[in-house]
């Protein structure tokens, strides 16, 4: 486990509640390494924004400790060192594609002229380069999904973090988006971070996935994903996906019931 | 720019029609009540008195509109630095985030003569009357646009590595412009009517207001209603002039 990049050991986290303290992360260690996709797989409503809001260093571990390289994301002292893709596309209005799209290098302190080329590029590579003095609000929900990746992907920090980037996307956009997402990876060979509570989503996409249980939330398996790469949609369909899908549907069910 | 003329004729004449008719009913009920000028002049009465005194009212109008613009300056300058300030300093807005609120309940019309009683007849009183009205919409408005900016947005920046000083130059100022535009619309429009009162109760010598107490003094009451109209003006082109620009500044769509 030398080159993790991100590392979580024994992480607890309690909440104050009417009635006490609510236990929401048990004991939760994982790690991801460089050039890695890893997700997080849960139902929803099992803590897992607030496990991202940890790794992102605006929530404290109520015990445990989060490292990403050699650093201590305690909550407290250290500013966010993590490149944010979130479930709403959250892009600022009053700010056009391009710069939105150079939003996180801004605020790492990449040289202005630096963040034009890199942003231009970036929107280039994409095809989405005639949309870059576009405002958000003239864009569809796919589209903005688009352009908040590439505003993460071109933040320099080196974990990527993706909260359901896909939820609020309809079925067939969703797939699209996927395809999209995997095919940057495969280029950029990013580590990522994904939440989602989509199991055909996280085996399509990621290289390990990490099943959480319900409340209070713990790591209940650990899958490696063996499909190799490059992964097209035909994957969907072959014998070895769907029983592996069924798989984990049928280890959180009982779970759950449990 | 022709279809824009007829876009606002198609948006306006009815507020404009009722305007027009309102002068004619104003005009004729003025002849059949045979109501004397000083009672209540007719519109056409009002216009002849305007091509008498025009030159006056206009220096008159001038001298109102600079003590206006500067104390509407101030105002702004003032306003938002205060909502910067209690934002960014969470112990300063707890001291005197109550103290600004009671602030607004003193009657304005009786700290004028108080303020001259200090400073004296000249034009000191009349810009901390116009400033102090003209603050207080736009820093709570400012406040309230800061504090409104949506978590999923502070999240992101926070995550992303923003300290608290980008976090607010990146997102909460300009997530607040909105809310200031509404608080400057809001104090443009108090502004004139802050410096009638201020002229009108600080006694001076010049300005729309001093002009109308003279007017009224000698029983001159058209030159009262030319007063009205040079404040309604005055003040609706502050408005617009505040529109024109939120629509310049704000393009984008903040109701998403």
């Amino acid at each position: 486990m030398s080159n993790s990049i991100l590392e979580m050991k024994q992480i607890h986290k309690y909440f104050p509640h009417e009635s006490g303290t609510l236990h929401v992360l048990n004991d939760i260690s994982l790690h991801v390494n460089e050039g890695e996709f890893v997700s997080i797989l849960g139902p929803s409503g099992s803590g897992k924004s607030t496990l991202f809001h940890m790794i992102g260093g605006i929530t404290a571990p109520s015990s445990g400790e989060i490292y990403i390289g050699q650093h201590n994301m305690d909550g407290i002292s250290r500013k966010g060192l993590i490149s944010y893709m979130p479930q709403q596309a959250s892009l600022f209005p009053w700010r056009n594609v391009e710069t939105n799209v150079r939003l996180g290098m801004e605020l790492n302190g990449i040289r202005k002229k630096d963040a034009i080329k890199q942003a231009r590029e970036g929107l280039a590579k994409v095809g989405l380069e005639q949309y870059s003095k576009h405002y958000p609000h003239a864009l569809s929900g796919g589209m903005q999904q688009r352009i908040s990746f590439l505003r993460a992907l071109l933040t320099p920090n080196v974990v990527m973090c993706l909260d359901e980037p896909f939820a609020s996307l309809d079925a067939f956009t969703r797939m699209d988006m996927q395809n999209w997402l995997v095919q940057r990876w495969e280029e950029e060979q990013k580590t990522i971070l994904l939440i989602t509570h989509h199991i055909e989503e996280a085996l399509y996409m990621s290289d390990r996935i990490y099943v959480l249980s319900d409340k209070p939330t713990s790591v209940l398996a650990t899958y490696t994903v063996p499909f190799p790469r490059p992964r097209t949609e035909s994957l969907l369909a072959t014998e070895s996906f769907t029983k592996l899908k069924f798989e984990i549907y049928q280890h959180m069910k009982q779970k759950s019931r449990a | 720019m022709n279809n824009r003329l007829k876009a606002l004729w198609l948006r306006g004449w009815p507020a404009f029609t009722v305007v027009i008719f309102l002068l004619i009913l104003w005009e004729f009920s003025s002849y059949i009540f045979q109501l004397d000028a000083w009672i209540l002049p007719s519109p056409s009465m009002i216009y002849d008195e305007w091509l008498l005194v025009g030159d006056r009212v206009w220096e008159h109008s001038m001298t109102t509109l600079k003590i206006t613009l500067i104390g509407f300056t101030l105002g702004i300058f003032f306003g938002i630095t205060t909502a910067i300030l209690l934002h960014l300093v969470p112990w300063l807005n707890r001291a005197f985030f109550p103290l600004l609120i009671i602030s607004q309940n003193i009657p304005i019309i009786a700290l004028a003569p108080i303020l001259v009683i200090w400073f004296g007849y000249n034009l000191i009183p009349h810009y901390i009357l116009i400033t102090l009205i003209c603050y207080f919409p736009i820093t709570i408005s400012m406040i309230t646009g800061l504090q409104q900016t949506e978590h999923h947005y502070k999240h992101l920046v926070q995550m992303m590595g923003a300290s608290k000083w980008e976090t607010f130059l990146k997102l909460e100022l300009p997530f607040s412009t909105p809310y200031i535009f509404s608080g400057l619309k809001i104090s443009a429009t108090y502004s004139v009517m802050g410096a009638v009162i201020a002229e009108w109760a600080a006694g001076s010598s010049n300005g729309i207001a001093a002009f109308m107490k003279l007017s009224l003094s000698s029983f001159k009451t058209p030159r009262v209603f030319i007063g009205f109209i040079v404040i309604v003006v005055l003040s609706f082109t502050f408005y617009l002039i505040i529109n024109v620009l939120q629509k310049w500044i704000v393009k984008w769509n903040h109701t998403k």
